[in-house]
């Protein structure tokens, strides 16, 4: 099956620490992964919210970005984002980034990063992940689910290890899994 | 009146609310003032003309069909302008909700399409705010004193900017449909994308059971090529066994070739079971058959053996009894005996009967003679003589009797054994009888003629090479079901081969079908950027409008305040204002001259009179707004002069009249004595006409006078 064999791969790793946590913490451990991910993106990361807005601040060498981070397990729930969580990505800069980042996670795991100025116009509306994903940047979608899937492969032995402090953690020092 | 619009001549109403039979009312294009106590009917009529123009109810499922009446539901308004008459029809459709046909004709009675002649009122909406303007009577229907938004379109058509709001209108119904559009593609692609996404996963896990024990063996993963010459290989491994052609060629497709190598093992495993089968059972009958013949041999030639024993036994016991002697001789003696037996027993009897005579006759006085001889003889000796003589006879006789009795016991033996050889020899006849005809059947079943042979022998010989071929055959079958198994497992190993090219061919359809879900997900990102730049360009204009309508909001609002101050004569709240911050909503605040910002909501702050007031100013201010090219220039005002005390009545009969110089009015009002009082005071004699509502039946609906005195 050539290149989805690792999606397909990565996507059992990903069930197996769903299977073994609470949707709660497994929402929590996507964000400190989706962390992992900026830091393998080259990313400073700032801050690792587990309450308040946004989910994820970071520094890259052009500006901020800020992320608010979603989980979905099933695939096709139709997300609202509130206000705040809008006002959280709201880019403050010319050179800042807001993205509203989807973590697809079954049957295989794909990220859709959402532009914050895609976005406003429609925070009153639900929408639906194929919305999202037509809304979504594709570049940064690609890069996010490909740094994501090789993160799960590398550290699939050990990624029930990874509580979402320990994730948080070594985000914020900067080091990497 | 000023203008060039239509006017309102006359009105023919039938079955509508509280009219029942065909009704038609002379307005003759003048103002007309309806007056009359309430539930008379006027509104009604105010109700019938609002219809009559429109077609649509002012709420959803209004029923406006008089329910006493049977027969039909319509309005005929006839407009004039320019001293041309037009008619136009509305007739409600029946068991249609709300629905109604409508029909314009000119004075020639030509039919015309009524876009054509009126294309405002065609596009207009039902409610008040336009041309056409209207307040309700009925608490229920009424718009809240701030809302002006009814009057968004005359405002901005007085701004010149209609053209634009009917573009952010038009963008923002395509935004609505472009939004349900992409919902609806993003629905089916999330269904499809779910559907695609859980039937890979369900067909990937099969391929990752498959590959857990290949069936392929240890090599590489097999193509569908090698499959298929593997799978025809074993077909013609098969065909060398059978004497069965292979329908499919070399090279055709694997799921053919699985069905032939399945009807090849199946045939093959068949016939070759059948064959051995049938050899098994020929032998198994024959063993059987020989067995039993065998069996059935030894079973008479023992009997044979036991019946020349026993003969033999007999023969022997037959020969001890006769002692030497025949069955004859041994007759004869025993004859002899017999009479012996007869004669001793006749002189025992004798000598007895003599005895007992000569006893009898000793005791007599005379002297007996011997019966016999004659002779007198001596009592005494004779006595005694035959005393002794029937002694001595008794025992002879017991003696002869017991050699006859003894001789008699051998003779009937003699006879017995006799009789039993004699048996037995008819029992051994029949018995080698059965022996001969056992031989002719083994004969028969060995396919042998001579007799000499040792039939039994042979017969022994044959089964044992029977046994010998049995043995040999249930070896071939276990052989052949070991084979059969074989077979059986390389089949299912190429069942598992074909399985995995489906599930694998399966898989590349579905990859094909995300390819096609991603062209459309292209295309609804497409939908989205196009939706976003058409939001951008409402947004845009929206922005403009906004701050042209700011810029112009003095101006209207100075019209409001003014209607307001003249219709209320407040004297807390003197200013009325468009609430600017909550544009593009349209909403009025009220002020003072102390505190003109931010206002008040009216509803919380006015009382009953002053909103009523407040109702009417928009009609008022912007009924100055002269340069409106309507058509139809209407004022519907139904009991405008709730709550208002005779002061107020005054003027606002007085601003009517002066709204009464550009603007038709009709007015339902059951103030009927202020009006008349009012009326010729203020409005033109000419120019106005009053209608007396003066009584109601269901079945005749209202009582209809004109001022005058007339009735309709």
């Amino acid at each position: 099956m050539g290149e989805s064999t690792s999606h397909w791969q990565a996507g059992k790793c990903l069930q197996t620490m769903r299977d073994a946590v609470t949707l709660s913490e497994f929402g929590f451990r996507i964000q400190g992964l989706a962390a992992h991910v900026l830091l393998r993106l080259g990313a400073r990361v700032l801050q690792v919210n587990s309450q308040g807005h946004p989910d994820i601040f970071a520094e890259t060498g052009i500006g901020s970005i800020r992320v608010e981070v979603e989980a979905d397990i099933h695939g096709y729930r139709p997300r609202l984002l509130t206000e705040e969580d809008l006002d959280g990505i709201a880019p403050r800069k010319i050179t800042d980034k807001g993205y509203f980042a989807l973590a697809l996670c079954g049957p295989y795991p794909r990220w859709l990063l959402v532009d914050h100025s895609r976005l406003h116009r429609r925070h009153d509306t639900p929408a639906s992940p194929a919305i999202l994903k037509a809304l979504s940047d594709v570049e940064a979608s690609e890069q996010w689910t490909s740094e994501f899937i090789t993160l799960l492969l590398t550290h699939c032995q050990h990624l029930l290890a990874y509580s979402f402090d320990l994730l948080a953690r070594r985000a914020l020092e900067g080091r990497p899994l | 009146m000023d203008g060039t619009g239509f006017r309102l001549k006359q009105i023919k109403i039938e079955g509508f609310k509280g009219f029942t039979s065909s009704r038609t009312i002379p307005l003759n294009g003048k103002h007309v003032f309806v007056l009359g106590p309430n539930s008379y009917g006027k509104s009604s009529m105010v109700e019938a003309i609002r219809w009559g123009l429109f077609g649509s109810t002012r709420r959803p499922g209004e029923v406006v069909a008089n329910q006493g009446y049977v027969g039909s539901c319509r309005v005929e308004l006839s407009l004039e302008r320019e001293n041309r008459e037009w008619t136009l029809k509305r007739t409600l459709i029946r068991g249609v909700s709300g629905g109604s046909d409508a029909d314009i004709v000119d004075n020639l009675g030509q039919s015309h399409l009524l876009r054509e002649v009126l294309p405002q009122l065609e596009s207009a909406p039902a409610g008040e705010g336009m041309h056409i303007i209207y307040a309700a009577q009925s608490a229920p229907l009424r718009r809240p004193a701030e809302d002006v938004s009814p009057f968004e379109r005359t405002i901005y058509s007085y701004l010149g900017l209609a053209d634009v709001r009917i573009a952010i209108s038009r963008l923002d119904n395509f935004i609505e449909l472009q939004e349900a559009t992409e919902k609806r593609l993003a629905e089916k692609l999330d269904e499809k994308r779910n559907e695609i996404d859980s039937q890979l996963s369900l067909l990937t896990s099969q391929c990752d059971q498959i590959i857990k024990t290949p069936p392929w063996g240890t090599g590489s993963v097999p193509t569908r090529e090698d499959t298929a010459t593997k799978m025809g290989e074993f077909i013609k491994e098969l065909s060398a066994i059978v004497p069965i052609v292979p329908t499919i060629a070399v090279g055709a497709e694997i799921n053919l070739l699985m069905r032939e190598a399945e009807t090849f093992v199946v045939n093959v495993i068949h016939s070759k079971r059948d064959e051995v089968e049938t050899t098994q059972r020929g032998i198994v009958n024959k063993l059987g058959r020989g067995q039993s013949l065998l069996r059935q041999l030894n079973n008479v030639s023992g009997q044979i053996q036991e019946v020349k024993n026993e003969m033999a036994s007999i023969e022997q016991e037959l020969e001890k009894e006769l002692a030497g002697e025949t069955l004859d001789a041994l007759t004869k003696t025993l004859e002899e005996i017999e009479r012996q037996v007869e004669e001793a027993a006749l002189l025992h009897d004798i000598r007895s009967k003599a005895h007992t005579w000569l006893t009898r006759s000793r005791n007599k006085s005379k002297k007996q003679r011997c019966p016999l001889c004659g002779c007198a003889p001596d009592s005494g000796d004779l006595l005694a003589e035959l005393a002794n003589s029937v002694k001595l006879c008794s025992s002879e006789e017991a003696e002869i009797v017991a050699k006859r009795d003894a001789l008699k016991l051998r003779r009937d033996e003699t006879l017995r054994l006799t009789e039993h050889i004699k048996k037995l020899q008819e029992k051994h006849i029949a018995q080698q009888q059965e022996e001969n005809q056992a031989k002719e059947e083994i004969q028969e079943f060995l396919g042998i003629k001579s007799k000499q042979q040792d039939i039994s022998a042979a017969l022994q010989q044959h089964i044992g090479r029977l046994e010998e071929d049995s043995l040999r055959i249930d070896k071939q079958l276990k052989e052949a079901e070991g084979l059969h198994q074989e077979w059986n497992r390389k089949l299912d190993r190429f069942k598992d081969e074909v399985r995995f090219h489906g599930l694998q061919e399966q898989i590349l359809a579905l990859q094909k079908q995300q390819q096609q879900v991603k062209q459309v997900e292209a295309e609804l990102k497409s939908l989205t950027l196009f939706g976003d730049s058409v939001r951008v360009i409402s947004e845009v204009l929206q922005a403009a409008l906004n701050n042209k309508l700011k810029s112009e909001l003095p101006e209207i609002n100075r019209k409001l305040t003014e209607a307001f101050k003249t219709l209320t004569e407040h004297p807390a709240y003197n200013i009325v204002f468009i609430d600017e911050t909550i544009l593009p909503k349209l909403e009025l605040r009220v002020a003072s001259d102390d505190a003109p910002l931010p206002g008040w909501v009216p509803s919380q702050i006015l009382n009953g009179q002053a909103l009523n007031a407040l109702e009417l100013v928009p009609y008022f201010a912007f009924s100055e707004l002269t340069d409106l090219p309507f058509e139809v220039y209407l004022l519907l005002l139904d009991d405008p002069t709730q709550s208002f005390d005779p002061h107020h009545i005054e003027i606002l009969v007085a601003k009517l009249a002066e709204l009464g110089k550009r603007v038709q009015l009709i007015v339902a009002s059951h103030e009927t004595d202020h009006f008349r009082r009012l009326l010729p005071k203020y409005f033109v004699p000419d120019n106005y006409g009053i209608i007396h509502a003066t009584g109601f039946s269901r079945q005749d609906g209202p009582t209809l006078e004109i001022g005058s005195g007339g009735k309709y």
